[in-house]
Parts: C-alpha cells; structure tokens; sequence
C-alpha cells in the first residue's frame, strides 16, 4: 500500500531540495531484497546482545547495542563516505552523458545501495537481537530458541522478522516510543493477539516508507493484507484515514532509530541516524542535537543535514542567548517554531519550520534535540498528537547519547573515554572512520558471550538506573559531607524513576544531623522517598527540586512557606550535584524576628514592660525597664505597689490613684510621674498596667509597661514656653500697638471735635498712621485755661509705637498743667525741655505751645523745633516767623523765643505736624508752600479746609498727621 | 525697609561716620546699634557725614541727637557735614543748628573738629 506523497508533504517521500532521495525504482528493488538479506544475520548475531546484557545487567539494548555493535555508526560512517546526496546528485547529473557515464553511476548506484543495506542490516539486527533478548527472558530458552521461535512466529504471523522484532520491544518496553504506537488515535480496534506474547501490539498507522535511503526503506509496508488475521484492523488506515499534514513514523523506524541511536558511537551519528531514520520520512531536512552545558549553554554535539560551515559557527551558544534550543532549554518543554522565530542554526538555509524539544533522562535535561523542516509546519491544531510523541520520544532517545551514565559500560574501550559531550560533531571525526569494520555490508557480529536472562524493563529505563546508580556512588559521598557541614536543615536527593525512566518521586539520600534530632514533623530518613516523608512537598516544591534536577539551575527563595520547616516558612535553597539535588533551608522563625523587632521598637521609644505574677508573686521584668529605671538586670524588680516609694514626693497621690485603679480596682490605669531613680536621676515617666484575669475571673498577672518621656517631657514644656512666648510677644506688640492708639484715641479723639467758645472755632483732624506699629507721638491739645486763655498746643514725638505715645501724653499733660501757672510760653517751652530732657528717657520732640488770649486777641506763642503756624487772612496764606527755639529734650541749654501776633476777626491759624507734609522727593519748602496753597482755597467751612489739607496734601511718609485749625469768628 | 550704609573711618583726633541713605523710621535701629558699636569713648570727636542722606525725618534727627548728647556728656564734639537740603531744611526748624555745627564740607568739619580739640 503507498500513500501517495502528495497527500503528505511531509513525508520522507517527498524529494525537495535536493534532500537525499532515491527513485522509487530502487526503493523497490530494496525493498524486495530485504528479507532474504536478513535472515542470516539475525542467526548468527544472536549470542551477541546477549553477552552485554549478560555482564551489566543493563537492558539489552542499552548494552549490545552500543557494546558490539559499531554497525550502525559505521554505516552511517560509510554513507557519509559516498555521500547518499552526492552520489544522486551525480547520477541525476551524469545519467545524460556516455555509457562510461552511465557505468559510472550504475556502480555509486551499487555502491550506495550496499551502504544502505549495510546500515540497514546492522539497525535491523540490533532490533532482532533484542527481540530474542526479549523472548529468551520470557520464555525461559536458550538464544537459539529464541531466535528460532522469533522466525516461526514471524511466519505464522506473516510478518518479517523485523516487524516482529520491533512488535516484541514496543509491547516488552512500554516506553515513549511504544506509547507513540499504542496511543495513537487511530487505534485499528481490536488487538490481534500473537502467540507466546500476551497482548499483540498493534503496529501503528504505517507510514510511507516511500524512497528514502533509510535502512527501513528494505522493509516492505506493513499493510493489512500483508500482516493477514493480526493485523486485519488496520484496514481502517487508508491514505483517506492518514490524511494528516505529518504523518507519523512506523514503530519500526523509531525501533531502528533507537537501535541506531544506542549503538551510535558518538553523538554526531545519532543527529544522522535520527535524520535518517526517523524525521526525514516526516518531511525534516536537518536534525541539531545540543548538548546543555553549565549555565544554560548549549553545545552543538552533532547534527545532520546542516552544513559543516553553520554547523563550525553554532558550536557553541553562551548562556543566555535566545535560541530556540535555549528557549526549550529554559521552559523544559517541546516548542514548534514558526517560520520567522528566534535563532538558531541553520536558520537561513533552512528558514521553515522546526521543533526543539528537551532530552530529558532521569529527570535532567541534558540537551536538546533540533529538528528543522524546509517549510512552515502546520499550526498546533492540525498536528497531530503522535508526531508530537514521536518527537519527544525522539528527544529522549538522543538524551541516552549524552548521558554520562552511558559510559561506563565500556571502560574498556579507548575510544569511549572521551565522552559524549566532548565528541562535538563539527569538530571531530566520525567514530565510524576510526573503526575497524568500516563497511561491513551485511557480516554478523561474532557473539562473545552467551546471553543471560534481562530486564523485564525497556532499555532506555534500565540504562539510566544503572547509570545513577552508579555516579550515586561518586557523587553521593561529597554532597553528603557538605550537607553535613551545613548549619541549616539539608536534604540530599536522589530522581527516583519509574519503569518507564519516568521522574517519579526523590529518594532521600542523607538528611544531616539537624533533621535527625527527632524534633522534625516529618520523617525525613534516608532511605525514603520525599513524596511519602513530605506528601506535602508536591504542592509545589517538587516541582522546584524537579526543575533543579532537569535544568541545573540553582534555586533560591526567600520566606518561602515550607512545610519541612519547623516554623512553616523558611529560606530555600536547591542546587544540583551531579546526579544528586541539595535541599537545603533556614527555618524563618517569625516570632523571633517580631520580638527582635518588639525590642528595638521599646529602646527607642524608651518602653520597658513587665509582668506581675499574681499567683507566684514572680516578677519579671524586660532589659529595657531595667534601664529605665537605672538597675541592672541582675537586680530585684520593684514590685508596682512599691511604686510610690520611687517617685516625686509630688507625684504620690497620682501614683497613688493609678496604684489603686489597678490592683484594688483592677481595671486598667495610666498616670505620669517622676521617677526617682537610684543613681539620682530624676525621669519623667509613664506608666500603664492592666490586671489579667484567668478563666475563673481571679487575677492572674499585673502587666504594663512605662515609658520615659521625659525628653519628649522636656521637649514639651520647651515648646510650651516658647510657644507663650511668642504669643506674649506677638500678644505685647499687638497691645502696645493698640495701647498706642487708644492713647491717641484718648487723648485726642479721631472724630471731629470741635469748640466753640470766646469767640473762636476750633476744629482738629488726627489722622494715625495707616500701619499700627507706626502710630505715632503726635499730639494737638486745645483748652481753656483758668487764666481764661486758650491753650493750643501740637507736638511731635520723635519715634513710633507706645514710646512715643507715651512720650506724648507726658508732654501734653505736662504742658497743660504748666500752663495752668500762668507762665508764658516761652518760659513753658523751657520747662517742657526739661521734662522732655529729664522725666523721659531719651525722647525728642517738637512743640508748638500758643496763649491765645481772647479778648485782645493776641496770640503768645513759642516754638521748639516745630513748623510755625499758618495764617490764613483774606485768602493769603502765610507762615508765622521761624522763632527761635530748638526742639524738645536734645539739649538742655535750649533757649526759646516767644512770639508776639496780633489776630483778626476770620483769621485762621492752621498748627500741624509735619506727618501733612513730609516728602522725601521735594524740598519741605515746596512741601509748605503746596500747603499755602490749599489752606488758602476759599474753602467753606474751617471743617471743609482741615479735610481739604488732610486730602490733598500729598505727603508721601505713611506718619502721623495733627491738625489744628483755629478760626476767628 | 531701605537699609543704611554705614562706615565709620578713624583720623587724627577724630572719627568720621559715613552714612549713606535715607534716614527715617524704618532704619534709625539701625544707625543706633552702628554708633552702640563704635562706642566713641570719653571726649570723642565725631564728624558725621551726612553727604549722602538725602532725607532725614524726626526718628533720624533723634537718632543723631542722642548720640550727640550722649558725647557731649562725655567731653566731646560732634560735627555735621556735606548736610543735604531736606534735611538741612529738618536741622533748621528743629534749631538743631544753634547747638550743632554743621559744615558745607568733610574737610571743614575734620578741620574744625581736629582744630578744636587741640
């Protein structure tokens, strides 16, 4: 039966590219040789699988395979010798030209085919071989019966050997190639049963074998009609039934694939076995197999299908470059890869898709395996789930190749020494060309040793506990010692696998002594599994020992919950050493870390607590209060009821109230007292206590605590004063300031006042200073005095504020009761230069003082540094004459001249301070004249001309202004 | 507050104050404080350059006043100079100018100082 390649591009039988395809023809002609060539050398390699198993007690592919057999490496070595793709591209190429030509290629031709064949026969006779392996265990005979009891059934069967052969492996290993067979959705329905073998296994969806070079391409298609009765289900696969994108690989191919990949004497003729055999029927052009080394790099140790130069360019990829391989590496998974995806080798040659996926043995990923199409691979969803399979199965058939446990079945041989991470294939020389047997077309392995029974379990299972088994040793004995040096609780771990190789639990392999003392919630002995001693740990922590383990990479974390910690949270730690995982953590003990945080929370706020047993009378106290209270912790804790005995005797009925809220009332209570400490120090302290009460409601304990708070005390009382003070102060200016102008408001009311009396109208304006603190000491004054004459009177004190108020007021009133003696005034003004000079602490000022006598209407007046007054008369304004007279308090020699002037009815005499005039811009005569000239507009009212001047005299000095106006009627 | 500018030089005899600015209200604290720290001591001989205050109210004079008694009282002169017409205007309603001698020019005032000392 053949499915035509068109309906599966994928397909191995699809020639593109220029992939190494051979025409249909010769796939027949070698399909129709394969049994005959097969049968001799399954009878005479028979005792050879058995010798190896025999001696390791290895599975028997693992052991025979790679042991005796350097057949598969060293065809694959021979076919790169030709050169499959050369030698075809030579026959397409020449197959024009002469019969010398034509010779020529019939002879590669020959060639080539002898080669096949030669890796053919050796895949094939692995396979074989294991298989009497196989039945040998089973049916208790001899290899000979064996093999003779493999012949019969393949002819009772209908099947050949081979077919046989690799029916027996899939069902005896159950392993991951096994499953891509039997978990296959298109299972062909009832199994066939087999004779001698229990359940038959059902050969899977048979793919197309269709014209490669593959060694299986000998092999007839299993079809239905072929296999007879044991196969008549398979009827149900038909080219309509495998009308998937990717068809899947025959069990057998994957048997070969495996057979070749065991036997492969280094890495780099794997990556070609596993093109050969086992992708390239999928449609795959190249296969890259990578080794992980320290860190998540990755090294190239063998490839297929991809040139030597790319291959010499990728030999390496550091840590943390993103590859795809690495990218596999990282997430532990197969990843499909579109067309434009990350980097990788062989990306601009082959550009289509590809597939990594990790080569996982025992749990540990040891690299990872490349598989690169010329095109886009379908989506996820019209892939199908056994191609998945096979590729993992693929993966971790490759892993084998890799793995360290490998080695040691041959510490013999020379050539195994270097080890498989060392033999990078661009770098090195295939193993084949270094063998003996370089082309051994179809020649049976002599057998060495007779066979011995096997392992009921597959190869790849088998293999890699024996291998940890061994490196266990090693490895085992120094990470024991380190977990014993380590302070925390540590684990030494062990992957426990399953038949199948499968990660299943860890064995514990040491715990050290800080989780053998007894006081651990779980058993956690050496010996047991960590999933029984911890069941717990699969929520979550396997997974992190198990990533460990496959990665390398160590892992950290901190508080994390753990149920092996005795405090249920701890600092993890897992690192893998060699084979083994360390897990080692520090309980995070929570209680201690809030207590240490408790004590550095009471030192700095000077808290110290105690506790008062009310049964035991036992009392403790904490370092803290020791301190407070100047003790040292050695020394008796003073009982809360002697507390009155060590504080302020001013403090005692505080603390006498608080003592008896608290242990006769027993309720809570907090007070504050002086402490009076031994050392003489005297603290401001805080105290609180609350009474603890048993079930019962009987008193159980006093606990509380105290406080220092004296510099928070201190800091406190310091504030307060500042803070009075200031508000004294601000309180004082302001008072002062308001003091001032009640003085001025007093004395001299804003409002306009006016008399009316002997004949004459006076009329007064004070306008303050619009800024309070600038009131000022200007005062006017007009009274009648007992002598009958008018007193007028304005005056300036030198200064601002309450000083010079107050130095207004004494020279007012000085000034009135002196001109109540009936002196004149000049002799007044002297006077007033005495006061001025000597009542009064350093004040200036200036006085106008007039003795307005009414009848005569003479005006007596003197002046002390002030601006003489204005006459205003018959609309002229003028000054009265600068008389002499210096201004009060400055000197004490002063002289003052008395002036002499004759009034008239309607004159009006205008006396001021200069607060009118002041400017800083003009000259004060410009100021006085500007003042004439308002005061003499024929204003209506005298009230009128005052409110005139005090409009528009445009002083500029923000100062206090006095105005007196005094008219003639 | 427009602040004062204040230097005081020490010549043969006599000490001469430079003030410079407008001297009124907002700033006589501190010409006081200025002349508290010169502390001209017994008999000092002080000349006042008034040269560059262009305005001087009644807190200034009593300012310069004070200082003024304060130094006669301790066998001392003053002397003013370069005075600027407002406040020449202020020394003249006041009489300052009977009691202190005042003078067109520093050099004057230096002179009369020196020549009176001696």
């Amino acid at each position: 039966m053949h499915i035509p390649s068109d309906d599966a591009p994928f397909q191995g039988g699809t020639p593109r590219n220029g992939s190494p395809t051979v025409g249909s023809n010769t796939a027949e002609s070698t399909a129709a040789e394969s049994p005959t060539g097969e049968s001799p050398m399954g009878e005479s390699t028979m005792g050879g699988f058995s010798t190896a198993g025999a001696t390791d007690g290895g599975g028997p592919g693992a052991s025979g395979g790679p042991g005796e057999n350097p057949g598969a490496g060293e065809g694959a070595g021979a076919g790169e010798g030709l050169g499959a793709g050369e030698g075809l591209g030579a026959g397409e190429g020449l197959g024009a030209g002469g019969a010398d030509l034509g010779r020529l290629v019939a002879t590669v031709e020959r060639l080539r085919r002898e080669v096949v064949e030669a890796r053919r026969a050796a895949d094939e006779r692995a396979l074989v071989e294991l298989a009497k392996g196989i039945l040998v265990e089973r049916l208790g005979c001899g290899p000979a019966q064996a093999a003779e009891q493999l012949a019969s059934l393949a002819a009772r069967a209908g099947v050949s050997r081979l077919e046989l052969a690799t029916d027996i492996i899939n069902q005896s290993a159950h392993d991951g190639i096994s499953a891509t067979t039997t978990q296959q959705p298109q299972s062909p329905g009832p199994e066939a049963s087999r004779p001698h073998l229990g359940t038959g296994v059902v050969p899977g969806e048979v793919a197309r074998p269709h014209a490669t070079e593959t060694a299986l391409d000998a092999i007839p298609p299993v079809s239905p009609q072929a296999t007879g009765s044991t196969l008549d289900a398979v009827s149900g696969v038909s080219p309509q039934a495998a009308e998937t994108t990717l068809a899947a690989v025959s069990p057998v191919r994957l048997r070969a694939a495996e057979s070749a990949a065991l036997d492969a004497s280094d890495t780099q003729t794997v990556a070609r076995s596993v093109l050969e055999h086992a992708v390239a029927p999928l449609g795959a052009t190249a296969v890259a197999v990578w080794a992980a080394g320290p860190g998540g790099s990755l090294s190239l140790a063998g490839y297929a299908g991809f040139p030597d130069e790319e291959a010499r360019r990728w030999r390496h990829v550091p840590p943390g470059a993103v590859t795809a391989a690495g990218r596999t590496l990282t997430e532990r998974r197969t990843i499909w890869h579109a067309g434009t995806g990350l980097p990788s080798i062989g990306r601009q040659i082959a550009g289509g898709g590809r597939v990594t996926a990790p080569m996982t043995v025992a749990g540990r990923v040891l690299g990872v395996l490349e598989i690169c199409w010329p095109q886009a691979l379908p989506s996820a969803i019209a892939r199908p789930p056994r191609i998945e399979r096979q590729i993992d199965a693929l993966a971790e058939l490759c892993a084998h190749t890799l793995d360290a446990p490998f080695e040691p079945f041959e510490p013999t041989r020379t050539t195994r020494q270097t080890g498989p991470f060392e033999s990078a294939g661009a770098t090195r020389q295939p193993r084949a060309t270094e063998s003996t047997g370089r082309t051994r077309p179809t020649g049976p392995t002599a057998p060495t040793t007779p066979a011995a029974p096997t392992a009921p379990t597959g190869p790849t299972a088998s293999a890699a506990s024996a291998g940890s088994a061994r490196s266990a040793e090693s490895a085992g004995a120094e990470i024991v010692d380190l977990a014993d040096t380590l302070a925390d609780p540590a684990l030494v771990l062990r992957a426990h696998l399953d038949a199948r190789g499968e990660l299943v639990d860890f064995r514990i392999e040491h715990a050290n002594s800080l989780l053998s003392d007894g006081n651990r919630p779980y058993p956690l002995e050496a010996g047991r599994l960590l999933l029984e001693a911890y069941p717990a740990a699969a929520g979550g922590l396997f997974a992190r020992i198990e990533d460990v383990l496959a990665t390398g990479r160590p892992f950290r974390a901190e508080r994390m919950p753990l149920g092996l910690s005795a405090t249920g949270v701890a600092d993890v730690g897992i690192t893998r050493h060699a084979d083994n995982v360390l897990l080692v953590w520090r309980d995070h003990d929570e209680d201690a870390r809030l207590a240490g945080l408790l004590e550095h929370a009471q030192r700095l706020g000077r808290i110290g607590g105690f506790e008062e047993n009310a049964v035991t009378g036992k009392i403790t106290w904490n370092a803290q209060l020791y301190a407070l209270y100047g003790l040292s912790p050695g020394d008796p804790p003073i009982p809360l009821e002697r507390l009155r005995d060590h504080a302020h005797r001013d403090d005692e009925i505080a603390v006498g109230r608080f003592l008896r809220t608290v242990l006769h009332h027993r309720r809570v209570a907090a007070t504050a007292f002086r402490l009076r400490r031994p050392d003489g120090v005297a603290r401001h302290m805080r105290v609180v206590a609350e009474p603890v009460f048993g079930p019962d409601g009987q008193l159980m304990a006093i606990r509380g605590a105290y406080q220092d708070i004296s510099s928070q005390h201190w800091t406190e009382v310091a504030l307060s004063v500042t803070r009075d003070q200031l508000a004294h102060t601000e309180q004082q200016s302001a008072e002062r300031n308001r003091l001032a102008l009640q003085l001025q408001h007093a004395i001299m009311p804003p409002s306009h006042g006016t008399m009316d009396s002997f004949g004459l109208h006076i009329a007064v304006r004070y306008r303050p200073a619009q800024k309070e603190h600038l009131v000022g000491g200007d005062w006017y004054d007009a009274v009648a005095l007992p002598s009958d004459q008018v007193l007028l009177s304005v005056g300036d004190v030198a200064g601002h504020g309450v000083e010079a108020a107050t130095g207004m007021v004494i020279l007012r009133n000085a000034l009135r009761g002196l001109a109540t003696t009936g002196a004149g005034p000049a002799e007044l003004m002297t006077w007033l230069n005495l006061v001025a000079h000597h009542l009064a602490d350093r004040m200036t000022a200036t006085a106008i003082c007039g003795l307005y006598d009414p009848p005569t209407r003479v005006l007596r007046w003197a002046r002390a540094g002030h601006l003489p007054p204005i006459l205003l008369r018959e609309a002229e304004g003028s000054e009265l004459p600068m008389i002499k007279g210096p201004l009060l308090g400055a000197f004490t020699d002063a002289h003052y001249e008395e002036g002499r002037f004759q009034l008239q009815a309607r004159d009006t005499l205008l006396l001021y301070t200069d607060g009118l005039i002041e400017r800083r811009d003009h000259n004060l005569r410009h100021a006085q004249d500007r003042l004439l000239d308002i005061a003499t507009r024929g204003g209506a009212s005298l009230d009128h001309r005052l409110d005139d001047l005090l409009i528009h005299c445009n002083s500029d000095t923000d100062d206090d202004t006095c105005l007196i106006g005094v008219h003639l009627r | 507050m427009p602040a004062l500018t204040l230097a005081h030089q020490r010549l043969s005899g006599v000490m001469v104050i430079s003030v410079s600015g407008e001297l009124d209200a907002t700033n006589r604290a501190q010409l006081e404080t200025y002349l508290r720290g010169i502390r001209p001591g017994h008999g000092a001989r002080l000349v006042f350059d008034l040269s560059q205050v262009p305005f001087m109210d009644s807190s200034g004079l009593h300012v310069l006043l004070m200082c003024t008694t304060d130094c006669l009282k301790n066998g001392g002169t003053v002397h003013l100079a370069g005075v600027q017409p407002l406040p020449a205007r202020l020394f003249e309603i006041t009489g300052v100018l009977a009691h202190v001698p005042v003078h067109d020019t520093l050099e004057e005032a230096i002179t009369t100082a020196t020549e009176r000392s001696i």
